[in-house]
């Protein structure tokens, strides 16, 4: 009988500790948290390559919205021409 | 009685958030640059700023930052070997740039794009285990034209605990503190404040209170730069919305 108290005690023990209840602990970290710190301990510099990619790709987004702006164009052209010609 | 103790629950609040803020980090971009869309942003880049008009390649000004409990040597080195495998990146290191928050490091990218080389370069400066990476970007052919704006950019960045600190004058901090104190209390009087909180479903009082702050943030602050006009209306914003 003690046995049987002493390991319902055990499995509720390990059964709480991971609810919920316990991840709103203070110093508990989010998994965004966790997985930035383990980023910047493995890999750091990211930052850097980060606003390298975002400086050539938001310099370029001008050049992307011409050229759907110049294609789009096109195509009502081409297609003005098709039907003056029918 | 009653506007006494709103008066002094909207000072006690806005103490409050002030102290718990974390630092805040600003630069002055070029006047008349626009902000660029958050959506396109990587997940490290706080703002970015592109210069006005259509261009192919527009000139550009972005900060970033991230955790790193490194000294800035280590992190060069491991900026360094990022940079180096990328064989469409040639990268090297400038040496040391003076900013308004002290020392920092000044690297150099040459990168291909469909429009010929562009040049970046990157300013690089760790404050209390956080690095904080300033990019400016354009046209190798190009990048003469804005190198003054970009220096100017660099030379600008600055840490301070709040946004209030980094207003020279006492008179710019305490009418603009006292702005923020009105709107806070003209807020907790409004109907919305207790029914939904959300600034946004109230358009008499952003008429009646926010836009004025808004024109009084723009107008009179203007030397601050268009970052940090952002950030205190954020910070206005967000007071508000708690």
């Amino acid at each position: 009988m003690k046995k049987k108290i002493a390991i319902a005690l055990l499995c509720m023990g390990l059964t709480l500790s991971s609810s919920p209840i316990f991840s709103a602990e203070e110093g508990c970290q989010t998994m965004e948290d966790a997985v930035e710190e383990m980023n910047a301990m493995h890999r750091p510099g990211l930052c850097c390559e980060d606003a390298a990619f975002t400086a050539i790709s938001s310099s370029m987004v001008g050049w992307g919205v011409g050229l759907a702006v110049g294609i789009a164009l096109l195509t009502g052209l081409l297609h003005q021409s098709k039907a003056a010609h029918q | 009685m009653g506007k006494s103790r709103g008066l002094i629950l909207s000072v006690f609040v806005l103490c409050t958030l002030l102290v718990e803020a974390a630092p805040v980090c600003v630069f002055t971009p070029p006047k008349g640059w626009m902000v660029a869309d958050p959506k396109s942003l990587s997940p490290r880049v706080k703002i970015s700023f592109l210069t006005e008009g259509k261009k192919e390649y527009c000139p550009s000004l972005n900060l970033a930052s991230e955790k790193a409990d490194l000294s800035l040597e280590d992190y060069l080195k491991a900026v360094k070997r990022i940079h180096q495998k990328d064989k469409n990146h040639r990268w090297r290191d400038l040496g040391k740039i003076d900013t308004a928050a002290g020392e920092a490091r000044l690297t150099e990218i040459e990168s291909k794009t469909p429009f010929g080389p562009a040049r970046l370069l990157q300013m690089i400066h760790i404050h209390d285990k956080v690095a904080y990476v300033l990019t400016a970007s354009a046209l190798k052919s190009e990048f003469a034209a804005h190198s003054k704006e970009f220096q100017k950019a660099f030379h600008s960045f600055t840490i301070k605990e709040n946004l209030f600190e980094m207003l020279e004058k006492k008179e710019q901090q305490e009418s603009l503190k006292t702005a923020l104190q009105e709107l806070l209390t003209a807020w907790q009087k409004s109907p919305s404040s207790i029914k939904s909180h959300k600034v946004d479903e109230d358009e008499d009082f952003q008429r009646a209170h926010f836009l004025p702050f808004q024109k009084k943030v723009v107008e009179e602050y203007s030397e601050m730069g268009s970052y940090w006009q952002i950030l205190m209306l954020q910070f206005a914003y967000e007071t508000l919305s708690k």
